[in-house]
């Protein structure tokens, strides 16, 4: 009997044409956008699973108050890793340090590297990646060892065994003792390098600072390391916590009183640690200093609904086109009941008619995916991976899909028409309740609420995009080029500078530690405000003395920091600091940094505040201090002359002069902050292209919604144009049973859309409200469209003979 | 083999009742050609329903093959027609997707027959009605009297006891419609017990006895060669 169905739906199929290919495009689409979704969804969901038991294995974070400052951060202090040890729940601990963008050579070949990690001897024991090939089992005890991984060892070795040879970084040649797979980009962090984390001895050594040597592995007060650990089964996290807590209590107490008498006067400290599974880190965790950016839940959430629902409007939409050749088909199922077809098998058949559209709309759907999955990666900048045999939870995962679908599409037909009597169905006595063409209504009302919820989304975000492109930052980003790792200049910098400033076009030259979008390294400073002193931690940049003129930075009272003034121990700072700690009178004011007695920052000038972090944080404090002696900087900024076009090639050979020959990296500073909005803008287009396709299937239902009204009013059409009515009326009798439902889905939609867009606009602290108009607008044009799509619909329905349906 | 006792129809819409048919008794006994002829709206198509076990009545008594039905639920309804009562209808009743051959066989795929039991059932009853050689053609491709041809082949391809006809030329025209009838006869003859609704007093003509209905009540009964 199968075989029956399955060739009765083919041929049925092919004997619709026109609406059969609605049906099925209908459905592909949606499937299309479901499938991406769910791919989507599970590259996000997979993050940090390929680790062996992954479950157990947390990241230890810190949450506390250091003055009047919040802490809530990624990294650890390095002791903690000695009470880790000492707690019975923890299977393993490990702890390691990311190191600066460096360059990193191997005879002439070098590259600039931060994907570079100092990890534990047991770094691969709690992270197993597999281990290609290794020198020994105890890959990083040594100092100076280092595993690099796969695509690594290609990129410096070219085919030869990289095993046992030497990578330079920074003055220490690193012997490989192991080569491992790349880590999966479905990793809440990445590493190239793994280096032994007793090197770092050797690199404060090289530096010579002999106080830091002592204290960088029992700072409990520096938090300087990021710290994992795998739980022993069946451990309670919540219990090992407060286990750890209390430990960590003895350990710090002494240490945090002595501090207090000694540095924080009325302030307090105070510092816990909390476990969070890195299953989760990707998805939830925004803390300070994360080892790489995460994902938003709220895009996740937005992907599942709106997936969810254009794949209940293709179904919707197959109902309505498969019901809109109604008359037919009741037909048809009261001469299959009456020729012996029971009530199973006249569910079974359409069930398995609306399963083969689903298999045929699937099959396309996945070659449209396969073929535009490179082109959607490129587009939205993703890296999707789309294998439908690989996994079998993948393959039946699809088929289930399908399964759901056509039995979803096929459950009303098969139900609601096996149930008739067959006299009436054969007889053409079968009418459709009022409410059955509410129902119909209310689907379409959804199709188009749909729509109008993801335009107002889409808008709201492309409004807020345009908005960060043209609000003035307070600084200008434009004929700037950022150079990467410019502390390979560091040491012959001004001659560097002088030599670049010779190139044609290149009006200006500077170098600082930070750009907007980087951590900003957070000095701890004592500032006696309302007569009483506070202990603050200010995010820092150290900058040259010409970045202001460079940035177009401007001031609000004193004047820019300069070298030749003697400014070595003075600061500017922006607006927002003065107003935040109330200085009353900035420039009278200094500020001492803690830890070092009788250190003080004088301000000779407040900056007018600019934007130094993206527009998601609110404008903070800052101090600006000047570079001076061999301190080391990040970037090296070039500005071109207005409409200049800088010669690189002469650029790149003036850096190779004095960076023995670390490479040339650069990019532009206006493309550099884009990248901040990056996800954003993903985001965005991904809404666009989901409310530009949801808009087609809506279309697509009004196409079956009216194609059911002419069809099943069809008697009444030709009885009304034989007495005379002119075409005119019946067009408008079609529009009314329609257009009020457009109407109701296009209205109800702005309430949750303007949810959604509040709930969104809340990860930016500086948000462009979506004007009213595009609300209006919105509405006008999808109504317009609908109209447009029915009036083109019911013309041809209304100019039919009207011999055809009497 | 079918027998009414007071049966009655009465069609409620709203408030407002309609009685199509009104204490009918008829017996109709194996073998037998009955045409129940009458004019539109008169209720031969719901008398023939009713006898087929596709509608019940509103009062009254309906015996198929010596059990009362009159009551029965549409699933037991259901079990009995299926096999047991062939259908002819106006308009053919054939399905699109199905070419000759595979509309034929359809009841016997419902009734599970094996395929190849199936195979000679279909063979015989298409050479039977010498329409063996459009039996790869879909109902589009064929003429009207092809159709009614199938149609019937179709109601009699898993032998039932009775043979219902509603309005079986009503979509032909006479010299067509007369072949119908010579096709209806002829099965009658080879003993399948036929019920036949018509307008046409000619075509009653062709059956053994005439029940006419007015307006739900039995007017005449002829037995043919008593006319």
């Amino acid at each position: 009997m199968l075989s029956h169905h399955i060739k009765v739906a083919v041929r049925s199929i092919r004997n619709q044409g026109f609406f059969a290919l609605l049906n099925v495009i209908g459905l592909a689409v949606g499937l299309v956008l479901g499938l991406f979704v769910l791919l989507l969804v599970k590259n996000e969901l997979s993050y940090d699973t390929s680790f062996s038991n992954s479950n157990r294995i947390h990241r230890v974070a810190t949450k506390g108050i250091v003055g009047s400052n919040i802490i809530n951060s990624a990294t650890t202090p390095m002791p903690l890793h000695d009470i880790l040890s000492e707690v019975e729940e923890v299977e393993e601990a490990v702890r390691f340090i990311t190191g600066a963008n460096n360059v990193v050579s191997n005879e002439g070949v070098q590259f600039n590297e931060d994907g570079f990690l100092f990890g534990q001897s047991n770094f691969f024991n709690v992270f197993d990646v597999k281990i290609i090939e290794s020198q020994r089992e105890t890959l990083l005890n040594d100092p100076r060892s280092v595993v690099i991984t796969q695509s690594t060892a290609r990129k410096y070795f070219a085919g030869e065994d990289a095993l046992g040879q030497t990578l330079a970084r920074d003055g220490i040649d690193y012997l490989i003792t192991g080569v491992c797979e790349d880590v999966p980009a479905t990793t809440h962090f990445n590493f190239d390098f793994v280096a032994s984390l007793s090197t770092i001895d050797e690199i404060i050594l090289q530096k010579g600072d002999t106080a830091y040597l002592q204290n960088w592995k029992s700072d409990w007060l520096y938090l300087n390391c990021y710290t994992y650990l795998k739980l022993k089964p069946d451990v309670n996290v919540n219990a090992f916590e407060t286990k750890l807590n209390d430990l960590k209590d003895k350990a710090i107490q002494p240490i945090v009183e002595a501090v207090m008498t000694s540095e924080f006067a009325d302030d307090s400290i105070s510092l816990d640690f909390f476990a969070q599974n890195i299953e989760g880190i990707h998805f939830n965790s925004h803390l300070d200093g994360e080892l790489d950016a995460n994902s938003n839940p709220i895009y996740i959430k937005l992907f599942v609904f709106v997936a969810v629902f254009i794949l209940l409007i293709s179904c919707i939409n197959f109902i309505n086109l498969t019901t809109a050749k109604l008359r037919n088909k009741y037909k048809e199922v009261g001469y299959r009941q009456m020729v012996g077809a029971s009530r199973g098998q006249l569910i079974a058949q359409f069930l398995v008619e609306a399963i083969i559209y689903c298999l045929g709309a699937m099959f396309i759907g996945m070659v449209l995916l396969e073929l535009l999955l490179p082109i959607l990666n490129s587009f939205f900048d993703l890296d999707l991976q789309f294998n439908f045999f690989q996994g079998w939870v993948d393959f039946f995962g699809i088929l289930l899909l399908v399964l759901v679908v056509g039995f979803f599409s096929g459950s009303f037909p098969a139900f609601f028409f096996s149930s008739k009597k067959p006299e009436r169905l054969i007889a053409g006595e079968y009418k459709i309740s009022k409410a059955g063409f509410i129902i119909r209504g209310v689907l379409v009302a959804s199709q188009f609420g749909v729509v109008m919820f993801l335009f107002l989304i889409g808008s709201s975000m492309w409004v807020q995009m345009s908005f960060i492109e043209k609000n003035n930052p307070g600084f200008d980003a434009d004929n700037i080029i950022v150079v990467d790792r410019g502390s390979a200049v560091n040491e012959n910098f001004d001659q560097f500078k002088s030599d670049l400033l010779k190139v044609k076009g290149v009006e200006l030259v500077s170098a600082c530690s930070n750009l907007p979008g980087d951590d900003y390294y957070h000095g701890t400073f004592r500032v006696n405000s309302n007569g009483s002193d506070h202990v603050v931690m200010l995010p820092m940049n150290y900058v040259e003395g010409d970045f202001f003129e460079l940035l177009g930075l401007k001031l609000k009272q004193g004047r820019f920091l300069d070298l030749s003034l003697g400014d070595t121990l003075s600061m500017n700072m922006n607006n927002e600091a003065v107003k935040r700690l109330h200085i009353s009178k900035p420039l009278d004011s200094n500020i001492e940094i803690v830890g070092k007695k009788g250190w003080e920052l004088s301000t000779v000038g407040v900056l007018k505040d600019f934007h130094f972090e993206p527009y998601y944080e609110e404008i903070k404090p800052l101090v600006l201090v000047l570079l001076s002696g061999n301190m080391r900087f990040e970037y090296v900024l070039i500005k071109a002359d207005n409409g200049a076009t800088l010669d690189m090639n002469r650029i790149s050979q003036i850096w190779s002069k004095y960076s023995n020959g670390a490479p040339f990296v650069y990019q532009g500073l206006d493309a550099r902050i884009d990248r901040l909005y990056e996800q954003d803008i993903r985001i965005m287009k991904i809404m666009m292209v989901f409310a530009f396709l949801s808009l087609f299937i809506a279309i697509l239902g009004v196409v079956a919604l009216v194609a059911f009204i002419i069809e099943y009013k069809s008697e009444s059409i030709a009885v009304k144009k034989i007495i005379g009515a002119p075409r005119q009326l019946i067009m408008r009798k079609v529009f009314s049973m329609f257009g009020v439902y457009v109407v109701i889905g296009v209205v109800a939609a702005i309430l949750p859309a303007y949810a959604a867009i509040k709930a969104w606009g809340e990860t930016y602290a500086y948000f462009k409200e979506l004007p009213i108009g595009v609300y209006f607008l919105g509405a006008i044009v999808l109504t317009a469209l609908s109209f447009f799509v029915a009036f083109l619909q019911t013309f041809r329905g209304a100019s039919n003979s009207p011999v055809r349906n009497t | 083999m079918i027998h009414t006792r007071d049966l009655s129809k009465i069609l409620r819409i709203g408030s407002i009742e309609t009685t199509v048919l009104q204490n009918v008794n008829i017996d109709i006994e194996q073998g037998e050609f009955v045409v129940i002829l009458g004019p539109s709206g008169s209720g031969k198509s719901s008398l023939l329903n009713m006898i087929g076990l596709i509608d019940t009545p509103s009062s009254g008594e309906l015996f198929f093959m010596g059990h009362d039905v009159s009551r029965l639920k549409e699933r037991q309804r259901s079990n009995l027609r299926r096999g047991g009562i062939g259908y002819v209808f106006q308009n053919f009743g054939l399905i699109d997707e199905l070419n000759v051959y595979e509309n034929i066989e359809l009841p016997l795929q419902y009734l599970k027959f094996s395929k190849s039991e199936r195979q000679k059932r279909v063979t015989e009853v298409l050479s039977k009605l010498q329409i063996t050689h459009i039996k790869h053609y879909f109902p589009k491709q064929i003429p009207s009297l092809q159709k009614q041809l199938v149609g019937i082949a179709r109601a009699i391809v898993s032998k039932p006891d009775i043979l219902l006809a509603d309005e079986p030329t009503g979509n032909l025209s006479s010299a067509c419609g007369n072949k119908v009838m010579d096709v209806l006869t002829s099965l009658n003859e080879d003993g399948l017990t036929t019920v036949m609704a018509t307008h046409s007093a000619n075509e009653a003509d062709r059956g053994q006895r005439v029940i006419q209905l007015y307006d739900g009540h039995i007017i005449t009964e002829n037995i043919k060669n008593r006319l």
